[in-house]
């Protein structure tokens, strides 16, 4: 899988060109050596995250998708994602695709970075994962439990909020339906 | 439906992150609220009762020190165990 895409570099403002990759070897060296100890150093939600752990955990699993935004040679964003067992919120019992994780490189985050290096990581990600719930037949239905710092971003996109969830650390649920709603034309 | 992450995408992509202000994230936040917990290694196992029944089993067989430090690095592989468990959990 190789999808090209568009990001802005905020420095100069330029667009350049990246691409969205399935998971490899290669983006989680890139976690090892260029996110980890930014993150650790950090107070970011997901600062105790191993995604080398994660994908391991996930290797024979048929449910998993594993995804890297990858520029300037370097993974900019991860994302996992599951394409079964998960049912909608909104339209029960239909399926959804489940956003099991997804993150940007510290230096793409405003809450790190006064100016992040790039602009439009997390959304390729997260329209990427609407992009699989229409090619699986979802028809761009998408759920997932976002960090607390991020949910500005999910009500933005027009995602149904669906409140604190007490089965999953008080995390907030959201679901996109039909990507009717997400600020781009699905 | 064949979307395409061009120069357009882009430009709404950003209007949308600039306009929210915030960090694109999802998944399961355990670090964030049970460090602390996950970090000490007695969370798990009553330091008390777990010499009390290693004294009952081994006490014949282990000096009071050794048992001390069979509990000790008992609740650190434990403390390991939940670690590796929590970072691979699932949220839903």
């Amino acid at each position: 899988m190789n999808k090209n895409v568009k990001l802005l570099r905020a420095h100069d403002n330029q667009i350049v060109d990246a691409s969205l990759l399935t998971l490899s070897d290669k983006h989680l060296d890139d976690f090892e050596t260029f996110w980890k100890h930014r993150l650790q150093a950090s107070s970011e939600e997901d600062r105790h995250w191993d995604w080398a752990m994660k994908s391991r955990r996930t290797t024979l699993s048929l449910n998993y998708e594993k995804y890297a935004l990858e520029c300037d040679r370097i993974a900019q964003g991860l994302m996992m994602l599951e394409i079964d067992f998960h049912r909608s919120r909104l339209e029960p019992p239909k399926d959804i695709v489940y956003v099991d994780f997804l993150a940007t490189a510290p230096w793409n985050r405003p809450s790190v970075e006064n100016l992040p290096t790039y602009k439009g990581v997390g959304s390729a990600l997260f329209d990427f994962a609407v992009l699989r719930s229409f090619e699986l037949g979802y028809r761009g239905r998408v759920g997932l439990h976002a960090l607390p710092r991020a949910a500005g971003f999910y009500t933005k996109k027009g995602m149904a909020d669906f409140g604190t969830d007490p089965d999953k650390e008080n995390l907030t649920y959201f679901e996109l339906c039909q990507g009717q709603r997400a600020g781009v034309d699905y | 439906m064949n979307l395409e992450f061009d120069e357009k995408w882009l430009e709404k992509a950003i209007q949308i992150e600039d306009e929210a202000g915030c960090d694109v994230q999802a998944g399961l936040d355990l670090g964030r609220n049970s460090a602390t917990y996950i970090a000490t290694a007695k969370s798990y196992i009553d330091h008390e009762k777990l010499m009390l029944i290693l004294k009952e089993g081994l006490g014949n067989l282990f000096a009071l020190e050794e048992l001390e430090a069979l509990a000790v690095n008992l609740q650190n592989c434990t403390r390991d165990c939940v670690i590796e468990k929590l970072q691979a959990g699932k949220t839903a």
